[in-house]
């Protein structure tokens, strides 16, 4: 039996709010200032823990598209608003396209997920103290489906659009 | 040709304008004679009438406007705002870094007397939601004032562009930004945020203008003490009177993060000392998480400009369930309504509703639809509030189709003229509709705090957006013009009868105020969303300039694919506006025209 850390505090209070099979149902979080203290003490309680290896975090390889891991990254994407910024499946709103294939802070599992554990100047909140290493790796796993079979390089005006909401 | 045709063209020609369509109708504050033929504020004057006494430009002439210089302000994303033309001189305000500067419209070329590039957060473009946009800025006693992307007011020396001062009036990290134009009244600044969707907490403060140190800031939401309620708070309507209400109109301390922000234009009335503005949606906007008629969001709100103090407010979309905004701007008008005179504002909302209100008390004398609308069968004129449609409400986790108008609303803050002359308002509207999801969020600080899903599509007839006059005394539409997209720049109109407007496809328009005839038009660098202005330049001549430069919300995200210069940001077009990328991109310039050109 190992001592729980603070950081598995943490990690625990996060898996409470965005784990499982109801995730962040702020209906059984009627308050939502319950919810950002909770945010918030996460934040403060792990701050004094250094993070797990980002290597050790990151898969080698995308996965194949069956994967849970998959369907399940695509649900954390919600749940931690990551489509709010970066749009419905990463097609890009506020934050940058995830479907593009092009990665500004490389491609890589090992790159993307310290984008996401340690956060970019352009406003990229770090994440890697709030979302535990086993939901972390989901979350990769499914950015790095997004750009699958994609060729944005030319627009001639035939092809699909991608529905879009504003705000 | 036929002859009766000829004929009709000459006697056409010959015919002075009709007259007004409501001779009564004035400008509630308007600008003083010192300021004719500049342009010092925002919007022209107090009132945002964005009306020009200026008249060389006529509804006979203007087939004659040639483009005369241009500047690329070496910035891309939205230009909305505008530039100010004080003592020969243009000051310009550019999207993030929010650079401005100082041309010398008195020397040929019209060199640079200075440009200030100030510090401003690179988190800043990370938490903005809608472009990197900037409103534009204020002048007085010799400082050039505006808001950076990052929460900063800075104030200018206009002369040597020096900064004076630089307050820190919002904090980044949490999300918070300011895109809005301050306007400054006797001694203050008066400044509003930006983040409806990041879980902020709206107010409206004021700067002193010499020295940048707050005077006073008055939250949208919250216990009375912070909003401001005094004893002196007489809203018009019962259920707006009570204790704290912009708490216990929501759960337990959901308006510490309920939005609420006063990122829109606003207006000074000197006579009764009151400041207007709107203040933006409630957040989340997943509804279920938010019970209650969650004031003081969507409302327009009448504040005391000396202490801030709340005198009336109006819940424009009690409970919003479709994010309109309360935050367009209200134009001041002395009109005739019902065979009565009466000091009103005028207001274009999101929710394709227009008011016209008595500013002194806030009672709604009249709210008509100006844009094609399905969410509320109408406003119920004895309690102002709206007859909200059951079938097209939203909730959680239940998809609702065709709601119209949009999440940009019938009108977003692209701002809206008023003309003396014609007693009309020109009104660039948007005609979208969409389907709206909500769903459950939690609230991590500097992400956005949404919780809804919400694709936009073309609203009913063959055009997406329309340029109308508006006649505020009856509530009718006078005249359209509809175009392919919705119309995102603001409008002016000048003594000369003429009316100009931008779209989104770039094409820069004047068009006679009395008939809405197009007189006259201009394919300009890229898609306009800023607003045009007038001035009379040191050789005598009446120009007017206009940004050119797509984005914001809707030249921006929506369309998905206009920017070409991020490399690792390629994005696909979006359904919303799927073809505007063929017609624009991405630019930056003002654009300056005068009869036959430059001479």
């Amino acid at each position: 039996m190992h001592r729980m850390t603070r950081i598995d505090v943490t990690r625990r209070l996060m898996v409470f709010c965005a784990a499982g099979r109801n995730p962040l149902n702020l209906r059984s979080l009627r308050d939502p200032l319950i919810a950002a203290v909770i945010v918030m003490l996460a934040v403060v309680w792990g701050a004094a823990t250094a993070s797990p290896a980002i290597a050790a975090l990151a898969q080698t390889g995308p996965p194949a598209p069956a994967d849970p891991a998959v369907s399940e990254g695509a649900r954390l994407f919600v749940a931690y608003n990551c489509g709010d910024c970066h749009g419905a499946g990463g097609s890009g709103a506020m934050g940058p396209s995830l479907q593009d294939n092009r990665w500004r802070f490389g491609g890589s599992a090992e790159a993307i997920t310290r984008s996401i554990a340690e956060g970019r100047p352009e406003g990229m909140p770090a994440w890697g103290r709030l979302i535990p290493p086993e939901q972390m790796r989901k979350l990769v796993a499914y950015t790095l489906t997004l750009g699958e079979g994609k060729d944005l390089s030319t627009e001639n005006f035939t092809g699909e659009t991608v529905e879009r909401s504003g705000r | 040709m036929k002859v009766p045709t000829l004929l009709f063209l000459l006697l056409a020609a010959c015919t002075p304008d009709r007259g007004a369509v409501v001779p009564e109708a004035t400008i509630g504050a308007p600008a003083g004679p010192a300021t004719a033929g500049q342009w010092t504020m925002p919007a022209g004057d107090y009132a945002n009438s964005r009306y020009s006494g200026l008249n060389d430009i006529t509804a006979r002439n203007a087939a004659d406007l040639h483009a005369a210089w241009t500047f690329s302000t070496g910035v891309l994303r939205g230009h909305e705002g505008q530039p100010l033309v004080i003592d020969n001189t243009m000051y310009l305000i550019t999207p993030y870094p929010n650079v401005a500067y100082a041309l010398d419209l008195t020397k040929p070329g019209f060199p640079l007397k200075w440009k200030f590039r100030p510090d401003n957060d690179l988190r800043a473009t990370g938490k903005a939601c809608c472009d990197l946009v900037n409103r534009g800025a204020s002048f007085a006693d010799g400082k050039l004032v505006y808001n950076l992307l990052d929460g900063h007011t800075v104030a200018v020396d206009a002369n040597t562009g020096a900064q004076v001062w630089r307050t820190k009036v919002v904090d980044v990290a949490t999300g918070e930004t300011i895109t809005m134009a301050p306007i400054i009244v006797k001694d203050m600044v008066i400044v509003g945020s930006s983040g409806g969707e990041m879980g902020v907490r709206g107010f409206l403060a004021a700067l002193d203008l010499t020295t940048g140190r707050e005077r006073w800031r008055a939250y949208n939401l919250g216990p009375d003490a912070d909003v401001k309620i005094t004893q002196r708070f007489k809203p018009f309507y019962a259920h707006d009177r009570g204790t704290d209400l912009g708490a216990t109109s929501w759960p337990a301390n959901a308006w510490k993060i309920g939005g609420g922000a006063a990122w829109g234009w606003v207006s000074y009335d000197p006579e009764l000392n009151l400041l207007y503005y709107g203040t933006s949606n409630p957040g989340p906007w997943n509804q279920d998480q938010r019970p209650g008629d969650n004031k003081w969001t969507c409302s327009i709100l009448a504040r005391d400009a000396d202490t801030g103090e709340l005198r009336w407010v109006y819940q424009i979309t009690p409970h919003d369930l479709w994010d309109y905004d309360g935050v367009n701007e209200n134009i001041l008008v002395d009109m005739p309504v019902k065979g009565t005179m009466r000091k009103v504002l005028v207001h274009f909302d999101r929710n394709a509703f227009a008011y016209t209100i008595d500013r002194a008390t806030g009672e709604v004398l009249l709210a008509e639809p100006f844009a094609p609308l399905n969410w509320a069968s109408g406003i119920d004129l004895t309690t102002g509030r709206p007859n909200v449609n059951p079938d097209k409400a939203t909730k959680q986790d239940v998809l609702v189709k065709d709601i119209c108008p949009s999440l940009e609303g019938g009108k977003n803050q692209q701002p809206a003229a008023f003309s003396p002359k014609t007693g009309l308002f020109y009104v660039p509207t948007v005609n979208l509709c969409m389907d709206y999801k909500g769903r459950a969020v939690a609230y991590f600080a500097g992400s956005p705090y949404i919780g809804a899903d919400a694709p936009e599509k073309a609203g009913p007839g063959d055009y997406k957006g329309e340029f109308i006059a508006w006649d505020a005394s009856t509530g009718k539409k006078i005249w359209g013009i509809k175009e392919p997209f919705p119309v995102w720049s603001g409008a002016l109109v000048t003594a000369g009868n003429v009316v100009f407007y931008g779209t989104l496809d770039g094409w820069f328009k004047a068009a006679n105020a009395t008939t809405g005839d197009v007189l006259w038009k201009f394919k300009v660098g890229s898609g306009v969303v800023g607003n045009p202005i007038t001035y009379r330049g040191p050789d005598g001549r009446q120009y007017v300039a206009v940004y050119s430069g797509v984005g914001g919300d809707m030249g921006a995200l929506i369309a998905g694919d206009v920017a070409s210069n991020v490399p690792h940001d390629v994005r696909e077009r979006g359904s919303t506006l799927p073809d505007l990328a063929k017609y624009t991109s991405w630019g930056g310039m003002l654009f300056v025209f005068s009869l036959g050109g430059m001479s």
